[in-house]
């Protein structure tokens, strides 16, 4: 297993608050890792420290090294806005940009980069997303005509646009419905052929069905990490166990 | 705390595998006593209490489908789940063998064995033993004592090759013998093959307990 993120040794909190404690992490390359655990676990603290957004809440901070293929994102030479290129996110809620054509929420991101066949790139996307099809005669039109699950994609397709090696995904179907839940799984399952995918959910059965790696975090710990099958069959640490069976606490 | 639909259901599973386990163990030892007494009566009761096996297997095979669709056990849930089906096939399995030595006891209605049977019932008693070790760890969500599951299953292979060499012996002396030999012969190597069964049932519970595979034989 090559592995894509190497988190090493990594903290992290807001003022006097120690979220993440000391977590070491590989993240395989071209492949799913789910992060489960509890509401207020540390996961999307952690998974926001792979695309140095979390630093830019007031009051943030991180010690330790997150490797991208082998350079710390957190070295003083990075460039934030080039690591939030190249580590894409989407988030819950489906967010585009309300006042924005379809066309317009996918070339924001090519268009600040200054590609210059914008149009290529914003048809590649939305098809890579499994959008295309659904969206190519009305691009034009304000993406607030989308369903929830179309803005999802769409939402995919803008993270997309500016070529990322990594996706983030933080619960991205828990707004969704069963249909629309399907479609993303299917989508992330395509997707990693050609990225390596980061999946924060609160839904164990989407862990167990989309993700080749499985990282139980609880209260800002990492408890156990290893490939899905074995963590749902066989769980190491009794509490992944008494977690994942619904017996916490 | 109150019991949650899952474990409601795999409670009930669990009371009916141990229920199954109950009939096929009946099921081996009727099936000997059967024979060694010619009792037809006895045989009959084993095609009851196989029938009784389909059935209850059949429900235990459904009602885990259908825990699984509904409450997506997983870790030491999953595999008390799956563990339970294929204990399920098992016990199913030993009473169909069960029958098949009943069968042969029914050939005996009008006349006599060629011998009179003492490893034979030996077998059958040693083979409840490990039922009830299985059932027991079943009961109890403890491993079985694999070790003596193991010494057990030993025992019964040995009985077995003692009556193999002594049915041989029959039919070298006095081939008119064949046939009744072998349908003994038949007898003891079902029961040798419940054994394994009944062992391969432990190291299951094994499994299903720890998370631990483990190899009865």
């Amino acid at each position: 297993m090559e592995s894509k993120i190497e988190v090493v040794g990594l903290n992290a909190g807001f003022g006097s608050t120690h979220v993440l404690k000391n977590i070491s992490l590989s993240i395989p390359r071209n492949r799913v890792t789910a992060i489960i655990g509890p509401s207020g676990c540390g996961k999307s603290t952690f998974v926001r420290c792979l695309n140095r957004i979390h630093e830019l809440v007031p009051g943030a901070w991180v010690r330790g090294k997150v490797l991208l293929d082998g350079k710390n994102i957190y070295d003083s030479d990075a460039d934030p806005v080039e690591v939030r290129r190249r580590v894409g996110m989407v988030f819950q809620k489906p967010n585009p940009f309300p006042a924005m054509s379809i066309f317009d929420n996918v070339a924001y991101g090519p268009r600040i980069h200054g590609v210059k066949d914008v149009h290529r790139v914003v048809e590649e996307s939305l098809k890579k997303a499994a959008l295309w099809e659904e969206v190519k005669h009305r691009l034009s039109h304000s993406p607030v005509s989308l369903s929830g699950g179309q803005q999802q994609r769409l939402c995919i397709a803008r993270a997309l646009a500016v070529k990322p090696e990594v996706i983030l995904f933080d619960e991205p179907c828990s707004a969704l419905d069963p249909v629309a839940t399907a479609k993303i799984e299917e989508l992330v399952l395509e997707l990693k052929e050609n990225y390596t995918i980061v999946i924060v959910t609160h839904n164990m059965q989407q862990a167990a069905r989309i993700a080749d790696y499985t990282a139980f975090f609880l209260m800002g710990e990492l408890v156990e990490f290893g490939e899905t099958a074995e963590i749902f069959e066989n769980p190491r640490d009794k509490r992944t166990e008494d977690y994942i069976t619904g017996r916490f606490g | 705390m109150p019991r949650t639909p899952l474990e409601r259901g795999m409670e009930e599973i669990r009371s009916e595998v141990i229920r199954l386990g109950g009939i096929a163990k009946q099921a081996v030892l009727m099936s000997v006593e059967a024979l060694k007494e010619r009792d037809m009566q006895k045989a009959a009761r084993v095609d009851e209490l196989e029938e009784e096996s389909d059935i209850l297997n059949l429900h235990i095979d459904e009602n885990s489908l259908k825990l699984m669709a509904l409450q997506q056990p997983v870790a030491r849930d999953l595999r008390f789940v799956n563990a339970m089906i294929k204990i399920s096939d098992n016990f199913e399995r030993i009473a169909d063998l069960a029958q098949k030595i009943a069968e042969i006891a029914k050939k005996y209605e009008e006349r006599e064995l060629l011998k009179p049977l003492i490893d034979i019932p030996r077998m059958a008693s040693t083979i409840a033993e490990m039922i009830e070790l299985d059932l027991e760890a079943i009961e109890r969500h403890v491993s079985p004592d694999t070790e003596k599951l193991v010494e057990k299953d030993d025992l019964l292979d040995e009985l077995y090759a003692q009556i193999y060499n002594e049915l041989i012996s029959f039919m070298l002396r006095d081939p008119r013998t064949i046939d009744d030999a072998t349908d003994l012969l038949f007898v003891a190597r079902y029961l040798e093959r419940i054994g394994d069964i009944a062992a391969k049932t432990g190291a299951r519970v094994v499994y299903m307990v720890e998370g631990r595979r483990v190899w009865v034989k």
